[in-house]
Formats: structure tokens, C-alpha cells, sequence
């Protein structure tokens, strides 16, 4: 096959990716299970068939490196869901180890393929040459060829296993429309997890109807006939049996259900009772296709989209609102006019309608490229995990809001600086189990990850119970290393002491850990989390904890923006970094270290007058000095304010891409069109910030406090 | 004149490949389903000259979809070609046991399943 495609198609790394993911979630529920005490067998065959498939798809497409590992992992894993091997904790590591070569083999492909590392190949083989022939197996006499000639082997193996445990066997007739098939299955399953373990489904072609399928199903339980009869809740067409064994487990339990030699199977045979009669002819779903007609062909039922498709389309819509927006002052036009009331009026009903439509279809774009936060919080619970046994901490990570939705390209762009905020808690938040328990504290640290929805916002909060970070220490480093006057920082609160975290370079520490990752600190995070218009917030108490908060954007493609009008010119700041609007009176505006700052909620922010940042001229006009608009924006952990002398609304803007002529002009992130076809710039509110931060004495002090005229918006 | 098989695999990039080289092949049209319920949901309306069908699946495998279609009597004669990566699983033996015409080991190439197709569409009595 390679000599065919030649390399290895997206296709194939696409769905390798998506197999070697559900291959680390099998595992880490796995893990968790076994910590609690007992785990649920088929995890190891979920597990176990992730890898088969791998290895049969790298084969196909050449993948040599991915197959020679999944190879390697597939007997192992067959031996572990036979029974044939213990599940160990060397085990699950070597498990989990193979995860992450898996993923360093996907990362690098193309590139030269790298060989699994010897010594992992070996160790899987170490591990799978351990395995145990299980010569205990009990005989299964009795039980009907027609179910153990075509169980699996692992069917087979789960069916002993439930014999060994003493429980009973049943078997569930069940018939089921064709067309519902699924829902029905799933339906029934869910109703015979609770009573034991469902063994296999055995369809059999003696159905009533061409529309029909009966199955058998097999069930491993402790429950008794009427138990299950009960359970399945009248569920429409369904009998059940109970099979007897000529000779059954020597467990005690084995001894209540007396054995029938003479009749093996079908002891005692209740009907289950439909709720309502079971029609003959089932009633016709409304979209049955003409039989032999092919709307069969793809019964798969996702669609793999490139996202530069989906930006196009995105633009699409973007201008399509533009175009709306300009049929709305036709409108205004029209209105005006006399004679055309009537016209104006349907035109008006028409628009709205419209507008209703649009706001759908950019919904509806939005939701596709929406994927959930669980894809990076498994990918960290496989850090935690492995971090910890590093640093000889026992860690419990706590996860919640793992199916919180965000844009694919933002999710992406998270796994970093969230792995080095995990990095981090571990290595410098989380105290040695001993010291711990000096302290009071329970010996296993804590990580909390957390997501949710907040508005149209998202946040992530990573939380540990840790040493915190001592604000006092933090200071005196700043000092050391220059970034504020030893004065100076005497005046600054606590939470703008711990906001130098953030600055290049910092570090409290001399020498960082392997595991913290040398060299690269919180201002590596706060750089990523800006570039997605992002900001970050940090809490800490000494002694209990750090929090860190990120809010972020749930998409970056359609923004909403503010439009602002100063000097006459108008602009659009990304809603995103707007916290907050105000209106402010000029005398209220103090000076300190020759910039402008006013003092909001007690905290001193910084002015930036956009109109001498752009160096624009007011043509004679003058500003109303008793309404002054301040836009405050925030942008990782800093805010400041932008001076303007209008606001003028809301939009939902598309960002468009500059021309060459003024990419290079910071503090300008793009172009955009608004209402009325014009053209405007779209603020960068990251150089902006910047522009702020880097001025020369930037150190501020706390402005006098001012009653606030006004909280807009 | 076109024939149809049922392409029974729960790898998409797999059921992708073999799809391609029948359709290069052009005497065939494929119908693809990604698990056992869908085959069997499939089988009563299509008429299948040929059943590909992996082993390894969830729920409902290769080898109970086989004894199946050799109970059911629309398909009871159709060949059957197994594909799996392991050709020493046990399940592939009992697969065959079940009824399935012949066996095809993943990786293969598109000459090697084209040939297998058609040794097993021609004289199917040599092979069972």
C-alpha cells in the first residue's frame, strides 16, 4: 500500500490520531477504575481494539514505525483482556508510555519516520512473554453450538469469567425495526448494564419480517429470571431464558440454580409483556426508502471538513451581513421618502427575517468548528499522571467541564501553556507528600481543571492546593531583577506584585526542575493566551493555593467588536478584550510620572489617548472635557484604558487582512467593513497594551480616589 | 453491468482504501457500513454479489454477521471475504468455521485484493 499513496494520507493520520485518543481515554478511565478497586472489562477490550485497529491501518498505509509499537502492544493487550496477564500498575505505565510514543510517531510523520524506542518494544515483549495459559477454562458443555461456535474469543473468554464468578446466564430474545436498530440496541443495553454484563449479540435470521431482526442477547448476571424479566421494563418483543449448564462453576451460588441435564438449555422461559401489542406490521417510519434504493451508501454519520473551508464560509456570512447592513439604510432611505411606506414596510418584515436567518447560519458555522475542552484535559491527565510519578508527589486531578466547547484552532493553541500551568503546580505548587503532612494537609496534592461557560466567554480554571506563592518574595525578585523600583514596589498591592509572575524571564526559583521545563515561564503562557485574545488571572493564598483563571474567547473567526469614533475617525476595538466602557470627566484624570491615569475600584489605570497614538488632527474641533469615554481593555493580566470621544455600538465584525501599506502600523490588527459599506481599522489591543506596559517609568502609584460619573454598558 | 458488495469495516481510512480500489476497478459499486448492526441492517436491502468484512468488531463481529448471512436465505450463498491483521487469531478460524469463503490479511495490495475478489467470485466451490 505505501508504494501506492506514497506517504501516509491525512486520512490515515486523521483517524490514527482519533484511535490512539480513544485508546488513552480507555486507558485513563482504566486507570481510575482500578484505583477504586475493580474496572470494568470492557475497557480492556475497548482498549484492546484501538490497537488492532491501529496496527491494521498502519500497515495498510506504510506507517512502519506506528505498526511495529501497536504490534508490539497488541498481544500484550490480548493478554490482559483474556485474563491471561494481571493488569499492573508496570502495566498500565507501559500502557500509557506507548501513548505517548504513538503521539511523538503521529507528530513526526513525513518527516522521517522514527523507529519505536528499542527499549520500550522490549519491555512491552518483557510484559507480554509473562502471559499465563489459563488452563483452569471450565467446560461448557450444554451450552447451544449455535452460540459458542460463533462467539470471539473474547466473548468466550468473558463468558467463563462470569461462570467463574457464579453468575447466571440468560439469554434475551429481542426483535427490532430495522430502521431503529441503534436506538433500540441502545435502549436495551443501557437496561441490562444494571443487572451484569452484556456477553454478546447474536443476530438470527428467522425474523417475522424483512423489516425486523432478532437478536439474541447474552447476559452474564447475579440477578434472578424475574429480576431481569422486571428489568427489561416490558420491553416490546423481548423473552428471556435463563441457560442452565450441564455442569456449572463449583461456586456455592452455582448450587441454588438446580441443573438440568436432560434440557441444557431453556430451563424456565418467561415472556417479557409489551406495554402495547407489538403491531405485526410495525408502523412505518416517515423516511423509509424504497427497498434496494441506495441511501445506505454512507451510513457514517460525520463529515471531515478542512477549517480553511469553514473560514471561507465564515467570511462569506461576514459579508453577507455587510451587504445586510447596507439594505437596512436603503431602508432608512426609503423610509424617508414619501409614498413608499408600504414598500418600506415589507421591506422592513423581509429584513428582519433575514437578519434572523443570518444569525442562524453564523451560528451553525460557529457550532461545527466547536470541539470540546475534554481533548486537551485527557491529554493533561496523562501529564499529571506521569509528572507526578516523576516528581514522587501523588497527584488527584480533579476535571469538570471536559464537554465545554470551544473553536478548534483555540483548543489547539491551549494544549501548551496549559500543560506548563500543570508543570508548574506540580513542581512548585504541590509540597512532598511529607511535608504535607506536616502540615495538616491531606498526602496527595490536588489539581483542580475546571471549565465553564460564561457568557460568550469560556473559562478554565487550573486551581492546586499547594505552598502558594509568597507576594513579599515576589517582590524582592522584581526589585533584583529590575523590573520595578525598590520604592516603587513598596506602593504596589499584592495582586499587582503577583502580576510580575508574567514577566519575561521571571522566576523566583535559581534553577528550574526537569519537570518545570527550564527557561520558560508564566510569560510564555501569558504571550499564548494573548495571541488568542485571551487574559489570565491569577489568585494565590500562601500556604493553601494557587488559582490560575483563564477567559477566553469561544471563537476567533467572527468577532464582535466595539465601534468607536475619535478625532472623527472610526474604529473597532474585539469586544473580547472590552471589560468595560465608562464615562469620565476630565478633572478626575491625574498625572503620574508624566502619564495620564485614573483610579478605578481602587486600582490605578493607565489612559491611552488614541488619537495621539495615530496622530490624529481634530480639525479645530474641540473635545467635551466633561465627556471623556474611557474603553477599558484587558489583555492577559494587564488593563489600561483607551480615551475616545464616541462609542457608537456594537457589530459583529469578519476581520480581513491588511494591505501592505499599513501592516506595518502597530496597534492595527486588520481591517474590517461596517454598516454602510465603509472600511474600517480594527485595534490591536495587544500593542496597545504594550505600548502602555513599555513606557519608560511606567511604575504607577495610586491615583486619588474619584467618584465615577458614569458606568456605561 | 455493476455488482454490489457490502463493505463491512469500522476503520474509515481502511473502508476508504478498499472502496477506491474497487471503484478504480469499476465493476463494482460499494455500499459501506462501519459495524455489524449496519450490515445486518443493510443485508435485507441490497443484493450482494460479494460481503467484505473485518473481524474485529464491536457488538456484533465478523463471525456472528457470518453465521448470519449463511442463516439468512436471501444471502445464504453470497462469498464471503474475511480481512483481518492477525492471521493466526483464533477468530479468523472461527470464522471460517462460521461459513466465511476466504481470508484476506491486512496490509494488502490492491492486485492481491483484486485477485482474491475475483478467485472468490468465480470458483467459489474451490475455495469453500
Amino acid at each position: 500500500m505505501s508504494g501506492e499513496s506514497g506517504r501516509p494520507s491525512s486520512e490515515f493520520l486523521s483517524e490514527a490520531q482519533e484511535v490512539v485518543e480513544s485508546f488513552s481515554r480507555s486507558l485513563l478511565e482504566l486507570d481510575a477504575q482500578q484505583r477504586r478497586g475493580d474496572y470494568d472489562p470492557d475497557l480492556l477490550n475497548a482498549a484492546f481494539r484501538a490497537i488492532h485497529s491501529l496496527k491494521g491501518l498502519s500497515s495498510l498505509f506504510g506507517a512502519s514505525a506506528i505498526s511495529e509499537l501497536s504490534h508490539a502492544l497488541e498481544s500484550t493487550l490480548d493478554g490482559l483482556r483474556l485474563g491471561k496477564l494481571p493488569l499492573s500498575p508496570a502495566a498500565l505505565d507501559l500502557l500509557f508510555e506507548s501513548v505517548e510514543a504513538f503521539q511523538r510517531m503521529l507528530a513526526t510523520i513525513g518527516h522521517g519516520e522514527t523507529p519505536p524506542r528499542s527499549t520500550l518494544l522490549a519491555r512491552i515483549d518483557a510484559l507480554a512473554s509473562e502471559t499465563v495459559e489459563d488452563d483452569s477454562s471450565l467446560p461448557l458443555e450444554g451450552l447451544d453450538d449455535s452460540i459458542l461456535g460463533v462467539l470471539t474469543e473474547y466473548e468466550e473468554h468473558r463468558l467463563r469469567e462470569n461462570l467463574r464468578l457464579g453468575r447466571r446466564l440468560f439469554r434475551v430474545h429481542a426483535s427490532f425495526d430495522l430502521l431503529a436498530i441503534d436506538k433500540g440496541i441502545e435502549t436495551l443495553k443501557s437496561k441490562m448494564k444494571a443487572f451484569g454484563e452484556v456477553i454478546t449479540y447474536l443476530p438470527s435470521a428467522d425474523a417475522s419480517s424483512e423489516d425486523r431482526i432478532d437478536l439474541d442477547i447474552l447476559i452474564g448476571s447475579d440477578a434472578s429470571l424475574t429480576q431481569i424479566v422486571e428489568g427489561m421494563d416490558g420491553e416490546a418483543g423481548t423473552s428471556v431464558t435463563e441457560i442452565t449448564l450441564s455442569r456449572r462453576s463449583p461456586e456455592p451460588a452455582a448450587a441454588a440454580a438446580p441443573a438440568r441435564a436432560a434440557d441444557p438449555v431453556a430451563a424456565k422461559a418467561v415472556e417479557a409483556r409489551p406495554t402495547a401489542p407489538v403491531p405485526e406490521s410495525p408502523t412505518e417510519p416517515a423516511v423509509e426508502p424504497a427497498p434496494g434504493d441506495l441511501t445506505l451508501r454512507s451510513v457514517s454519520q460525520t463529515v471531515r471538513v478542512e477549517l480553511s473551508r469553514l473560514d471561507h464560509l465564515m467570511n462569506l456570512i461576514g459579508e453577507l451581513g455587510v451587504v445586510q447592513a447596507n439594505l437596512e439604510s436603503t431602508l432608512d432611505v426609503l423610509r424617508a421618502q414619501a409614498g413608499t411606506a408600504d414598500v418600506a414596510r415589507e421591506l422592513r418584515g423581509h429584513l428582519r427575517s433575514m437578519d434572523r436567518k443570518l444569525s442562524l447560519l453564523q451560528q451553525g458555522i460557529l457550532d461545527v468548528r466547536m470541539v470540546p475542552l475534554g481533548q486537551v484535559f485527557d491529554k493533561l491527565a496523562r501529564v499529571v499522571r506521569k509528572l507526578g510519578r516523576e516528581a514522587e508527589k501523588e497527584i488527584r486531578l480533579q476535571i469538570s467541564g471536559s464537554d465545554t466547547e470551544l473553536d478548534k484552532l483555540i483548543v489547539e493553541e491551549l494544549s501548551d501553556p496549559l500543560m506548563h500551568m500543570i508543570r508548574n503546580c506540580i513542581d512548585h505548587g504541590i509540597e512532598p507528600p511529607l511535608e504535607r503532612k506536616n502540615l495538616g494537609k491531606p498526602m496527595a496534592g490536588r489539581i483542580d481543571l475546571r471549565a465553564f461557560q460564561k457568557g460568550n466567554r469560556v473559562v478554565i480554571e487550573v486551581e492546586d492546593d499547594g505552598r502558594g506563592m509568597d507576594w513579599r518574595e515576589i517582590r524582592q525578585a522584581a526589585v533584583r531583577k529590575g523590573l520595578v523600583a525598590d520604592a516603587a514596589s513598596r506602593e504596589l498591592g499584592m495582586p499587582e506584585v503577583v502580576d510580575f509572575i508574567f514577566a519575561p524571564g521571571f522566576t523566583t526559583r535559581d534553577s528550574a526542575t526537569e519537570v518545570s521545563g527550564r527557561g520558560v515561564g508564566m510569560d510564555v503562557v501569558k504571550t499564548n493566551i494573548s495571541r488568542l485574545s485571551g487574559m489570565i488571572d491569577v489568585d494565590t493564598t500562601l500556604g493553601r493555593g494557587t488559582k490560575f483563571s483563564i477567559t477566553l474567547p469561544v471563537t476567533l473567526a467572527i468577532i464582535q467588536a466595539l465601534v468607536i469614533q475619535t478625532a472623527g475617525r472610526t474604529y473597532c476595538i474585539p469586544l473580547n478584550s472590552v471589560l468595560e466602557s465608562i464615562m469620565v470627566q476630565h478633572r478626575e484624570i491625574t498625572t503620574v510620572e508624566g502619564h495620564e491615569v485614573i483610579s478605578l475600584r481602587g486600582k490605578t489605570l493607565p489612559l491611552l489617548y488614541l488619537d495621539r497614538i495615530f496622530d490624529l488632527d481634530h480639525q479645530g474641533a474641540t473635545r467635551d472635557l466633561d465627556r471623556l469615554y474611557v474603553v477599558i481593555v484587558g489583555l492577559a493580566q494587564h488593563r489600561i484604558g483607551l480615551v475616545v470621544d464616541e462609542l457608537l455600538g456594537q457589530q459583529d465584525v469578519v476581520i480581513k487582512p491588511l494591505g501592505h501599506a499599513l501592516r506595518a502600523v502597530p496597534g492595527i490588527a486588520g481591517a474590517t467593513e461596517i454598516a454602510g459599506g465603509r472600511t474600517v481599522l480594527l485595534l490591536d489591543v495587544s500593542t496597545l497594551v504594550e505600548e502602555v506596559v513599555t513606557r519608560p517609568e511606567k511604575t504607577p502609584t495610586p491615583a486619588p480616589r474619584k467618584e465615577l460619573v458614569f458606568r456605561g454598558r | 453491468m455493476t455488482e454490489s458488495v457490502l463493505l463491512v469495516e469500522d476503520s474509515r481510512a481502511v473502508r476508504d482504501f478498499v472502496t477506491s480500489i474497487l471503484e478504480q476497478h469499476g465493476a463494482y459499486e460499494v455500499v459501506e457500513v462501519e459495524n455489524g448492526f449496519d450490515a445486518l441492517r443493510a443485508l435485507p436491502r441490497g443484493d450482494y454479489a460479494v460481503v467484505v468484512t473485518d473481524v474485529n468488531m464491536p457488538d456484533v463481529s465478523g463471525i456472528e454477521l457470518t453465521r448470519f448471512i449463511r442463516q439468512s436465505p436471501k444471502h445464504a450463498k453470497v462469498p464471503i471475504l474475511v480481512i483481518s491483521t492477525d492471521a493466526m487469531h483464533p477468530d479468523v478460524d472461527r470464522a471460517m468455521k462460521a461459513g466465511a469463503t476466504a481470508f484476506l490479511a491486512k496490509p494488502f495490495t490492491a492486485d492481491e485484493f483484486l485477485a482474491t475478489l475475483a478467485k472468490i467470485r468465480t470458483t467459489p466451490q474451490d475455495d469453500a
